[in-house]
């Protein structure tokens, strides 16, 4: 209990110190950051912002990144304006992502009150500001799918309008406020059109039950935008390979720990990203990387071979095999994207689970400890201290399994393999 | 065997002879969505509070939205059995029906779980039980998109219930409260006033105004078994004496004004009879007032011509013959000296049953989840679970502490 109550009163030291003296509103994210993913029920789905989650652990942009979602089903950005001091500052964050406005515009069987979703927006943003956030993005609402939506296509052609115009109004705010805007509903709408082309009208970008949560292909999406907004550079690392001098370096994040006979082995602390599935079901993000610019602007593990134009390049990596043009491999071949199933696929995959466990804590720790339990201090007010312990051991939980979750991130060895062969030759895989 | 079988009579004989309210019950009055409105809870609650058919009798309401007779069967061992009731109402069927024709599957899915849920109340030892047909759902307001004949559909549904909930009640030897045929027949007929727009299932169809659920309280009070005196006032005018039965103590006499002071209170209603939030529009098609609500005055030596009663501020003549066989105050002036009192405890007792929704939606249906999140204070959330059922019980407290003895003159006059 001691240790509890210590927690907890470093805390509110913190926040009171920084709700005095409010920070400059940042751009980008910085070393040891706490980012709060807040949201609807399509952040309570818990996949976009455990994508985010991933790739901040396992990419790495910054050291020491801790994540949690604030996903509230049924909510709206005036209704969490309203629970936002006891559910979002009581855990501390220095950055926030937002995003609001698909419960907001009504489904297009109200009149949506546009005023009322700016207003609270610019709300949710002071707030934040005055508790003394760092850096927050403010994300427009996605889209709902044009086929599956729940109202049908010619709702979804009315709704997605109204989203639309919402998405002007969370730009509007976040330049008025100065705070990075991260633009949800044009992607989603642009790689939808798109996936739809190649894989059929029925194929499901925004949720395949109901057209308004999407499945992991659209949380993708939502994922890069806002990833792209945190500012991460996409640069995961790169492997430099000189076949003649049978040497190789490698980028931050990236330890060489041998290189003979056209074999590196490297201990790497920081991942590509990884992807599973069938890509042509919504359930997998693999799907729709060819509609969207994940691997070339957020996923770039980059091995270049030097001096290999004007012949070709084999490339071992895991158990897949894949031949190159040379020159594309000196300018640099982007192994996360080249090879989906790959060395860090497994490991990926571990601490997947435990960000899952993390998120799904999150989840009750918000609804029940935090804002159910709040609820009833008004009733029983001399169990107020009783009350605070257990939110507080709810959120030194949820920091015990983010903890876990970040400790499965451990660096990874993994073998690549460079053949440079002579040009003209079979092709034994796809050559980029 | 023959042992268990005299045991298992005994047992429904003991049941059976235990099915009447008794001094210091405490009635838990369950549902669905229509018992979370706390309306028929409240009336329920403040009938036996005010009207006082026993002494010190406690209520609590544990609607639930969207409920089901399964769905509370599931919640029952962590929510409602946690309170020690020795009486408890059941009201569910509105959304097992499914809001579509009845099924075998679907029957018997409600014939199940409502005799599971009577055998959950007398395993924990409830001693008398009301199953509670569902209400019916209102023939105007009621409507589905491509069904224009949505609410007859839903109603036959809604009445195979009521069938199935009466065997229930029968072979478990239960009371029966039949709430359908006491919506059915008021909706008929005040419809037949007030014209078909007139809603007594609520502007949804579904959720009734002040109105169904006075039907729905007269229902289950029936079933509850009251008898419905409230008590008598007999004024002798030739003898310039009176007096009154339990409940009513007579203060004094004086040229026919009767000066009582009242522990027992009529039923009061209230609101624009033409509204559906009025309890005073229904009344008249739902024996109410004859067989739950009789605040009886009596007057002999009136001879044989007429008497004019002044009760409050209201005054009404009567012949004689019909004030010695009896007035119902409680029917014949609707704004009467309870009145004020009347809704004085009626707000208490809708604080309590305003506490008692997130009591069980909030802590007692979180509890579970939340003890399993941080396993180690175990301590502290049975503080709270603690503090929060006695929270409860202290509102209980509060509500019947409202009810305050009315001291009240009635004036009874020979009209020449």
């Amino acid at each position: 209990m001691r240790r509890i109550s210590l927690f907890f009163t470093i805390l509110v030291i913190s926040q009171a110190a920084r709700a005095a003296n409010p920070p400059q509103q940042d751009h980008k994210l910085k070393e040891g950051d706490f980012v709060a993913v807040c949201g609807d029920s399509i952040t309570e789905q818990k996949l976009y912002c455990r994508f985010i989650e991933e790739y901040l652990l396992m990419c790495r942009p910054k050291p020491n990144l801790r994540t949690m979602q604030l996903g509230w089903n049924g909510e709206t950005s005036w209704g969490f304006l309203s629970k936002m001091p006891n559910e979002a500052m009581r855990f501390n964050p220095s950055v926030v992502t937002i995003c609001f406005g698909m419960n907001d515009g009504g489904y297009a069987q109200v009149v949506p009150n546009y005023d009322r979703y700016r207003h609270s927006l610019r709300g949710i943003v002071q707030d934040f500001k005055k508790d003394g956030v760092r850096f927050i993005v403010l994300g427009s609402p996605g889209a709902v799918d044009s086929q599956t939506f729940w109202g049908g296509p010619e709702v979804a052609a009315k709704y997605n309008p109204i989203l639309a115009n919402e998405r002007d109004i969370a730009r509007e705010v976040a330049a008025e406020e100065g705070v990075t805007f991260a633009e949800v509903h044009d992607l989603m709408m642009n790689v939808m059109r798109r996936a739809k082309a190649k894989y059929g009208k029925a194929y499901a970008l925004a949720g395949t039950e109901d057209g308004v949560h999407p499945d992991e292909n659209g949380h993708l999406v939502m994922a890069y935008a806002f990833l792209k907004a945190l500012g991460c550079d996409g640069d995961i690392g790169t492997i430099t390979y000189e076949p003649g001098a049978n040497r190789a370096q490698a980028s931050d994040g990236h330890r060489i720990l041998s290189c003979a006979n056209g074999t590196i082995e490297v201990e790497s602390s920081r991942y590509p990203y990884c992807f599973y599935g069938d890509p042509s079901s919504p359930r997998s993000p693999k799907g729709i990387l060819e509609f969207l610019p994940f691997n070339q602007e957020l996923n770039r593990f980059n091995l270049v071979v030097k001096g290999a134009t004007g012949q070709k390049v084999k490339v071992t990596w895991g158990d897949v095999s894949k031949e190159f043009a040379g020159a594309d491999a000196e300018r640099g071949i982007n192994l996360a994207a080249e090879f989906m199933d790959n060395p860090f696929s497994a490991q990926f995959q571990k601490v997947e689970e435990a960000v899952k466990a993390q998120q799904n804590f999150e989840t009750p720790l918000v609804k029940r400890l935090m804002h159910e339990l709040a609820e009833f201090e008004a009733f029983l007010p001399e169990e107020k201290g009783a009350m605070e312990a257990l939110k507080t051991a709810g959120m030194k939980k949820a920091h015990e399994l983010f903890d876990k979750a970040a400790g499965e991130v451990t660096p990874v060895r993994h073998r690549i393999t460079v053949e440079v062969l002579p040009a003209g030759g079979p092709t034994a895989a796809v050559v980029k | 065997m023959k042992r268990l079988i005299v045991l298992a009579v005994a047992a429904l004989v003991c049941l059976r002879a235990g099915a009447q309210l008794q001094n210091g019950d405490f009635v838990a009055v369950c549902g669905d969505s229509i018992t979370e409105q706390k309306q028929y809870s409240v009336f329920i609650e403040d009938y036996l509070l005010m009207c006082r058919p026993k002494a010190d009798l406690r209520v609590m309401q544990f609607g639930w939205g969207g409920e089901t007779s399964w769905g509370f069967l599931g919640k029952m061992p962590t929510q409602a059995l946690k309170f020690d009731m020795t009486v408890a109402t059941t009201c569910y069927g509105m959304n097992d029906g499914g809001y579509s024709p009845m099924t075998p599957d679907k029957a018997k899915h409600y014939k199940d779980s409502m005799t599971a849920v009577v055998k959950a109340f007398k395993k924990k030892g409830v001693r008398f039980i009301v199953v509670g047909s569902p209400g019916v759902v209102d023939s105007k307001t009621f409507v589905r998109r491509d069904m224009p004949d949505a609410a007859a559909m839903y109603n036959k549904t809604l009445a195979e219930e009521r069938d199935i909930a009466k065997a229930i009640a029968e072979q478990e030897g239960c009371a029966f409260a039949d709430v359908y045929d006491v919506m059915m027949e008021a909706m008929v007929k005040a419809k037949e006033k007030y014209g078909a727009s007139y809603q007594v299932a609520g502007g949804d169809g579904i959720h009734p105004g002040a109105n169904g659920h006075l039907c729905m309280a007269y229902a289950f009070l029936k079933g509850l078994g009251v008898d419905g005196n409230i008590g008598t006032i007999t004024v002798d005018l030739a003898a310039n004496k009176a007096e009154g039965s339990d409940g009513q103590k007579v203060l004094g006499m004086k040229d026919g004004a009767v000066e009582v002071e009242s522990s027992r209170y009529p039923f009061c209603f209230t609101g624009d009879p033409k509204s559906p939030n009025a309890t005073t529009g229904i009344i008249e098609f739902l024996p109410f007032n004859q067989d739950l609500n009789r605040y009886t005055l009596v007057v002999k030596g009136a001879g044989t011509g007429k008497v004019k009663v002044t009760w409050g501020d209201a005054s009404k003549e009567f012949a004689a013959a019909d004030a010695e066989k009896g007035i119902n105050l409680a029917a014949e002036f609707l704004e009467n000296p309870f009145s004020g009192p009347f809704a004085a405890v009626d707000k208490v007792v809708r604080e309590q049953q305003n506490y008692e929704t997130p009591l069980i939606k909030t802590l007692m249906a979180g509890m579970g989840d939340m003890r399993r999140m941080v396993p180690g204070e175990q301590e502290a959330f049975g503080r709270i679970e603690a503090a929060a059922i006695k929270r409860g019980r202290e509102l209980q407290d509060a509500s019947a502490a409202a009810v305050k003895p009315v001291t009240h003159t009635i004036k009874v006059e020979a009209v020449k």
